[in-house]
Parts: structure tokens; sequence; C-alpha cells
């Protein structure tokens, strides 16, 4: 039960969710799936539109959201501190920075669902796709925008099972549905290690007031005085299983294969958004809910820098364009969680150095904005090329640049901008992070290095995206291929500009982002940014636009007077063999054979890491679960239902039974 | 020695940016003359690159048929990048109305490799699509050295400001970290120099040209005098963190300082070239694989830089 009458910020934060459970019931009512596939699209569009509206208002204008929704589950008592009485939401800088990245994501994938659904149709549900799509997004929105524990965990299960709906709503290809469980299974498990540490620091700490975020900091707060060993296996539990949503290697298994097998505009939802909300959490853990500290700092930053290393190598070998922007969610992830780590160590080493700190906190959310932007719009790319060719095997594809131009100039420029090649978003916001790190003394340069080597990394196995499909002549004709539909331009181009935006104007990405910071209790004095440049005093310079401005012109002068000469078009010569472009184009997979000859250690020890995580971890889990071991064997989604809710009742009953001994 | 005036700092950036777009086509010709001197032939003259590229400007342009749409585009953004590379670092004259960062700088040399590469993979020919994966490659092992080397200048100096790094050694603080960062961007100069025997990517006799074979005219000019300029630049990057221009200037006072300063900086570059010349004309082409594990091995003495740095040397 809401109180009434309702703030006006209140009815805010309730409208998009308002408009999610619309359109979910809609889903569930409506009998045609073209209906069904419109209204999806269109009220999960307003949806995020909305989520924007929220995001804009509490980023622009400090509008701060505080609702309290009496649930009435557990009496009308307010003497005792159920956590079931209440559910407590709340929109601070960092949470608006989450909703932020959801709604532009969720609006992008939205729009660009109304034709790219076409492909299922006849063949799959909508309703059930329109439904589940419509609750993942909201749930992702309950979850970064709750302020109470308990609740935080019963939305991060629900969000786990709509989202492994979705990865594998193709069901009739078994590799969609091993994926979906391959991903539900180890996020699942992994996850009650996060409820683990929750349900021990709500038992342990004593949380006479409730399991909101405030008394959960301060409770482990004591706990850390008190009995520091138990707060810090807590907080290590509490991590282990964010870690498995983050993808932080060796964790990261399951991405590359559920990622890709979702329909594109949920990977991008998948890759953009949801893998985030594991670092908002973990902003929420070392910044705001314990003071920072050197280990924590020294493991989040060793994690960021392995998983960005391992991620990206692996990408480089992939010939599947989806599984090869999977592997680099990986990558990527691991750049924003880096920074997260060296703010925390910044933070907490002796002397601190909390202008840096900023920075590296800074660095850290620019790139998970960053990312989610041009990474969706890679899975979009991605969708657009298989919605038009049907395969995702970069080694038959190619040449489709002459036929897709629209889609083939929104993949170079989110190429350019993963691979962090000035003035696009990426490179500003990689940028930061090596200023953060390498400018130091101790382990955070050899991280920060590893950071700039992966960056190269990134840009060759981008070339390898990009070329292999819209570059060089295909091995295999696309005869009718063409461009692809109106809403699905749209949504890559609104991604692409964002792209630039968010590169060239560097200003506005700190203004969104500078509430973060705020609530997170950074000093952001030491920055000095404007809207063209970003400075760190006595450190590090950057004129992002003026580049752009230079850069830009430049090149478009020396090519549109080169355009204006006379052309000669002249065919591909090859020591004179007469053969078709088709038979003359070398594969995908043999881009970077030499390169990774001569880095074969590395993925030997990569090969291996998968062996032992993957293998040996199934074959653990199996004998620990081989009184339900029907769940492992059996594709339907009701069983992976009823763990679920059978999970979910485990943890009440513990956390009721637990609070009950330790209340009067 | 700075520029006063936000006009004048302006000037000295077009001043920089024009005479090494200029000195890029001549120590290319300087380099083949010692080369050809060195291996006992008379060579073309001192401004046969020159002369080669302003005749590219003016023939038709040519289009690969097969090529996706990016591959026209290339050469004149991977220019356009290195004009702008060349304006951000300082060069023959100071630009402190401007202050560079190292990673810009670093970054922006490096796009030029990367739009190249992507030019070229994004051919209709064969032989250039194998080019830019072989130039994409050497990119990545370079980096892999000098992103150690960068972190140890950053990580010994506190900075990343071109200005504050400016000379890296000083006799007021010597560390072995800066000098041996030094030696291991002298390396990486030669090899992301693309000269010999490091030279995969263009490999005229197996690849007839590689990254370049898909061009022709104005494009092929624009892609050889980017990649002669990203040489260049490179030279520049290691002159400025070795010697210290702004105390020659200052010493002298304007407009005499600034003068010497350019001429000598114009000395340095000659000399770079000439040194990098006459080893280049010592090897033969390395296969790609053994061209990628010597630059590999490199990390070691960058590997060294890193932790001397991090550790407080």
């Amino acid at each position: 039960m809401v109180n009434l009458p309702l703030t006006q910020p209140e009815v805010l934060f309730l409208l998009p969710v308002i408009s999610c459970l619309l359109c979910s019931a809609a889903s569930l009512i409506l009998r045609k799936g073209v209906v069904a596939r419109a209204l999806t699209s269109l009220l999960t569009s307003l949806s995020s539109v909305l989520m924007l509206v929220v995001a804009l208002m509490c980023a622009l204008f400090g509008v701060r959201i505080r609702l309290s929704i009496a649930t009435g589950l557990w009496g009308s008592s307010n003497t005792v501190p159920w956590p079931l009485n209440t559910i407590v939401f709340g929109i601070d800088g960092l949470s608006a920075t989450f909703v932020l990245m959801l709604g532009i994501v969720g609006l992008a994938s939205s729009i660009y669902s109304l034709s790219y659904l076409r492909r299922f149709e006849g063949e799959y549900d909508l309703r059930f796709f329109g439904v589940n799509y419509s609750l993942f997004i909201l749930l992702m929105y309950l979850v970064v925008t709750v302020r109470d524990l308990f609740w935080f965990f019963i939305f991060w299960e629900l969000m786990t099972l709509t989202s492994q709906f979705l990865v594998s709503f193709e069901y009739r290809r078994r590799v969609a549905v091993a994926a979906g469980l391959k991903y539900f299974t180890l996020t699942k498990v992994l996850a009650e290690l996060m409820i683990a540490g929750g349900v021990a620091v709500i038992v342990l700490g004593g949380l006479p007031h409730g399991t909101g975020f405030r008394e959960v900091a301060t409770s482990l707060n004591a706990m850390l005085s008190s009995e520091p060993v138990i707060a810090m296996i807590a907080i290590g539990l509490f991590f282990a299983g964010l870690m498995v949503k983050a993808s932080l290697t060796p964790l990261h298994v399951w991405l590359p294969d559920a990622h890709p097998e979702a329909p594109s505009n949920v990977s991008a939802l998948l890759s953009g958004i949801m893998i985030k909300v594991s670092v908002y959490m973990m902003f929420r853990l070392f910044l705001f809910f314990s003071p920072p500290n050197l280990l924590w700092g020294a493991i989040l930053s060793f994690a960021g820098a392995a998983t960005l290393t391992y991620g990206t190598m692996m990408a480089l070998k992939q010939v599947d364009s989806k599984r090869l922007l999977a592997y680099h969610s990986v990558g990527q992830i691991g750049y924003v969680v880096l920074g997260l780590g060296a703010c925390v160590t910044l933070l907490s080493m002796s002397p601190p150095n909390p202008a840096l700190a900023a920075v590296a906190a800074l660095a850290s959310l620019y790139h998970a904005l960053n990312h989610a932007v041009f990474k969706s719009l890679l899975f979009l790319n991605a969708g657009s090329v298989e919605y038009v060719t049907g395969t995702r095997d970069l080694n038959v594809l190619g040449g489709l640049g002459k036929v897709m131009p629209a889609t083939a100039l929104t993949a170079l420029i989110a190429s350019f901008s993963i691979a962090g090649i000035p003035p696009f978003n990426g490179f500003v916001s990689k940028w930061l992070i090596y200023s953060s790190t390498m400018t130091v003394r101790g382990y955070l340069p050899v991280l920060g290095f590893l950071a700039l080597f992966i960056s190269s990394v990134t840009t060759a196995s981008f070339i390898k995206f990009y070329t292999s499909i819209f570059g060089k002549p295909s091995r295999k004709s696309f005869s009718n291929a063409r461009e692809v539909p109106a809403s699905m331009l749209v949504a890559q181009l609104l991604l692409a500009s964002l792209c630039v935006l968010l590169g060239v104007l560097p200003g506005l990405a700190f203004t969104l982002l500078k509430p973060a910071l705020v609530s997170a209790g950074l000093s952001i004095a030491g920055l000095g940014v404007s809207l063209t440049a970003f400075s760190i005093p006595s450190v590090a310079i950057n004129y992002p636009t003026l580049i752009a401005a230079t850069l830009f012109p430049v090149a478009g002068v020396i090519y549109a007077v080169l355009s204006g000469r006379e052309v000669h078009g002249i065919e591909g010569w090859a020591c004179g063999a007469l053969r078709s472009p088709h038979s003359l184009s070398p594969p995908a997979k043999s881009y970077y054979e030499v390169f990774e000859e001569e880095f074969r250690g590395f993925y030997r020890v990569g090969e291996a890491l998968y062996d032992y995580v993957v293998i040996r971890g199934s074959q653990a889990l199996r004998a620990i679960l081989r009184g339900a071991q029907h769940l492992t064997e059996s594709p339907s989604p009701m069983s992976a239902l009823t763990a679920l809710v059978l999970m979910v009742a485990l943890l009440l009953c513990l956390t009721l039974k637990l609070m009950g001994v330790m209340l009067p | 020695m700075s520029a006063a005036s936000p006009l004048l700092a302006c000037a000295f950036i077009l001043v920089n940016v024009a005479s090494l777009a200029v000195l890029a086509l001549i120590l290319d010709g300087v380099d083949r003359k010692v080369r050809a001197r060195v291996q006992r032939r008379v060579g073309p003259p001192i401004l046969q690159t020159l002369y080669d590229v302003l005749k590219l400007y003016r023939r038709p342009v040519t289009r690969d048929e097969l090529a996706g749409p990016f591959h026209s585009v290339a050469p004149a953004l991977a220019f356009a990048t290195s004009l702008v590379g060349a304006a951000v670092i300082p060069s023959l004259l100071p630009t402190s109305g401007f202050q560079g960062d190292l990673i810009v700088a670093v970054y922006l040399i490096s796009s030029v490799s990367a739009i190249t590469s992507f030019g070229a993979a994004s051919s209709g020919i064969p032989f250039s699509v194998v080019g830019g994966w072989r130039e994409a490659s050497l990119m990545m092992t370079s980096e892999l050295v000098l992103g150690a080397t960068v972190a140890a200048i950053a990580s010994s100096s506190g900075s990343l400001m071109l200005s504050s790094l400016m000379p890296l050694i000083r006799p007021s603080t010597v560390k072995v970290s800066p000098i041996i960062a030094l030696a291991s961007l002298a390396l990486l100069t030669y090899v992301e120099g693309g000269r010999l025997p490091f030279e995969i990517a263009e490999a005229e006799p197996e690849l007839a040209g590689g990254v370049a074979s898909g061009y022709g005219g104005p494009s092929l000019a624009l892609l050889m005098h980017s990649l002669l300029l990203k040489r260049v630049l490179l030279a520049t990057l290691f002159l400025d963190l070795l010697v210290p221009w702004g105390a020659i200037s200052n010493a002298l006072g304007a407009p005499l300082g600034l003068a010497v300063r350019a001429l000598a900086f114009t000395l340095a570059l000659t000399l770079v070239s000439l040194v990098s010349a006459v080893i280049e004309a010592l090897y033969g082409r390395c296969r790609p694989g053994h061209a990628i594990s010597i630059v590999k091995k490199a990390l070691i003495v960058s590997g060294v830089a890193l932790i001397a740095a991090c550790v407080g040397f």
C-alpha cells in the first residue's frame, strides 16, 4: 500500500513500473503475436523514456526520490521491522546513473524490437517474449532503485529468472536452451553466496530496524570493528555472488554462451546493462556499505585486470559475431571493475589520494555508461546482420558495407568507440582509467599497463569484426541482403550518436555522472571538467572536443576534395588470378593466427581455466545437486521456475527463522 | 620559452604540423639514400619521396570496386589523425598554450595504424587484407611494450602531461626507470616506424604493397604520407622525452632561441632517421611470427622499467 497522496517524484518513479506491468499484462491477454510485438515495443520504449526522465531529473535537477510501499504481508504492525512489510525505493546519484544506462539501452532495444521480432513470428510465442522482456526491464529498474537488501535479493532472483527465459527464448534450438540453463544454474547457485553474505550481515549484525541499506551499512561497519574476520567473510561471499553476474574471470564462463544465444535486442540488454547491475552493487558494497579497504581494493583491481585481459584475448579468437561481442563484454566489464578497484585502493592507501580516487570512480562509471552504449549498439549491429543474412559466422560474411551503409556506419562508430580511437567515447573513459592507475606507485601502474595493451587487442578484434562483415568480400553470396527496416536503423543511429556525443563532450557525461560521485562521498574538487576538456591538475589533460573539431573537418575536407576528382574503378588484383572475389577472400579465422600462435601459452592457460571452472565445476555441482539432478537434465523452464521458487522460499524461511531468534 | 598569446600558440602549432608533414617526406628520401649508400648503391635523390607523393596527388583517384566503403575513407582519416598528432606533440616550436598528454599522443599515433588496418582489411584485394592483419598484429605486440613503457614513465613522474615529462631524465632526480623506459621507447620508435626487419605490413615483394596495394593516386599518397608522418611522430615523442628543448630555447631567448630550437630539432630528427636507416640497411624482412616474437621479447626491457618505477626507482 502506497501512502497517498503521492508526491510528484514518487509518481515519476512509479510511471515506468506501471508501464512495464501494463505491457506484461497486455502481452498475456493478447491473442495475436503481431499485436504483442508492437505493444511490447511501444510500452517498453515508453517505460525506457520514463526511466530516462527519472534519471535526468535526478542527475540534472537534483531530484531525490524515496518511496515506501507497505506490502501488508505481515499485518499492519509497525513495531516489528519485518522486511516483508515494506519495500523502500530510492534514487540517489548512483542509482540515477544506472537508471540512465537502463533507459538508454532499453529505449534503443525496444525501438529495435518492433521490426526485429518479425523474424520470430509464427515460430515462437511473442506474447511469452513480451511478458518476460517487460518484466526483465522492470526488474532491472527495481534492482538498482530498491533500498532494502532483502528486496534487492528478491528482485535480483526474479531478474535472473526472466533473463534466463529470454536467453532460452528460441527453445527449439538446443544450444539456446543449454546456454540458458548453464547461465541460470551458474548464476543461481553462486548467487546463493551473495545471499549467504547478506544473510550473515542481517543476522549477525542484528538489524533491529530492518534491512534497509542504511541499516546494513551501520551493521556492517559495527561488525568490521567487533568481528572483522566474519565481516570480511560476509563481504567476500557477497562479492563472489556479484562476481558471477558481472562475469568476472574465472566466473565468466556462462556469458559467452548465454549472451549470443539470446535474441539480439535481449543481448543488448544483457551485455549493455544487466552485467552492470552487479557493478552497481559493488559500488554500494565497497563505497557505501563498508569503509574503503586496501585488501578489497587489490582484489577488485586484480579481478578487473585479469578479466579484461582474459576476456579480450579470448574475444580475439572468435569467429561468431555475437560470441566475439560477448567475450568483449567480459573484457570491458574488467575495465569498469579495475576503475572501481583503483578508486577503493587510492582511498585506502597511506596516505590516501582522494582526488585521484574520484577520477578512478568517474572512469569506472563513465566506462560503464560508454560500454552500455557501444556494446548494445554492437549487438544490434550483429542482430541486423543476422536478420538480413541469417548467419553470425564471420568466416562467410563480408561485403555488406555497400548494401547496408547505415548499419555499417554505426558499426564502424561502435567499433572505433570500443577500440578507444580518439575522440570517440571509449577513448575518454579509458584515458581516465590510465590517468588514475598509471600515475601512482605500487601495483596499479602494472594493471594500467595491461589495460593499455588490451585496448590494442580490442582494436584488432574489432578490425576483424567490422571488416569481416562490412569490408572484404564475403566467401558466400548474399545477393538478397538489404538495409534493415527503419525502426532497427533508428535504434542504431540513436546509440551511434551517443557514442560520438559522450566522446566529444566530456562535460555532458561529467554532469550526468557527478551526482553518483557526490553520493559516494568522493571529492570532485580536483577534477577540472568543462564541456570541452578534462583536466586532472598536474597529472593529465585531454581536449576531446578540440581533437574532434580538428580531426573530422580535416578528414572530411580531404575526402571531399578526393571524391570531387575523377574516379577510376579498379578490380582487385591478385597476381593475375582470375577468380571470383568470394573464393579469394581470406576467412576471419586466419586474421590473427600468427599472433595467437606467439601467445599460445596464454591461450593454453585460458583453456585450462575453462576446463577447471566449467568441466570440474559442473561435475562438483552435479555431485552436490544429485538430489535435484533433473534440473540440469530437463530443459523445461518450469523446472527452473520451481527451483527458483523453492530457493526463494528457503531463503525466506531461513531469514525469518533467524530474525525470530534474534528478535524478542 | 612559450607562446604568449593563443594566436601565437596556434601559429606555432601550425608551423609544427606543416614542418613535420614536409619533413616526413624529406626524411624518407634521406633514409632511402643512406640505405642505398650502405648497400653500395647510388639510390634515388633525397627529394624523390616528395616528388612521388606530389605526383600521386595529381593522379586520378582509383577506387577498389570490391572493397567496403571505409576502404576509400581510411587514407583521409589516417592522414587527418597523423596531422592532429603533429599538433598535439611539441616538436620544432613549443606548444605550451596547448598542453599535450602522453596517452593522447600515443593513442593518436596508434590510431594511424588502426585506421590503416581497418581500411586495408576492408579491401577487395587479398594481399591488402593480409597486410591489414599484419599491421594490426604488429600494433598489438608493440602496444604490449609501449603500454609498459608509458606506465613506467607515468609512474616514475607521477604525471602524463608532456610538459611535465619533458625531459624525462633530469640531473636533479636521476632514476633508473626513465632511462630504461627511454631505451624501450627508442626500440618502439624503430619497430612501429615500420622499418626492416619489422616492415611486414607492406612487404612489397611478398604482398605487393600489403596495406597499400588497394590504393592508387591521391589515396596512395595520403596513406604513404600518414605512415611516414607516424614514423616522424614517434621520433618526435622520443626526442621530446630525451632532450630538454625548453632549456635550449629559454637560454638563448626569443626569437633566436626558437630558431635554434627548431634547427636543432630538425637535425635531431634527421639523426634519428640516419641511425634507423643504417640499421635498416643491414636487415632483411622477418617472417611475421618472427617479428612478433622479437618485439614481444622487448617487454623484458619495458617490464624492468615498469617494475623499477612501481617501487620508486
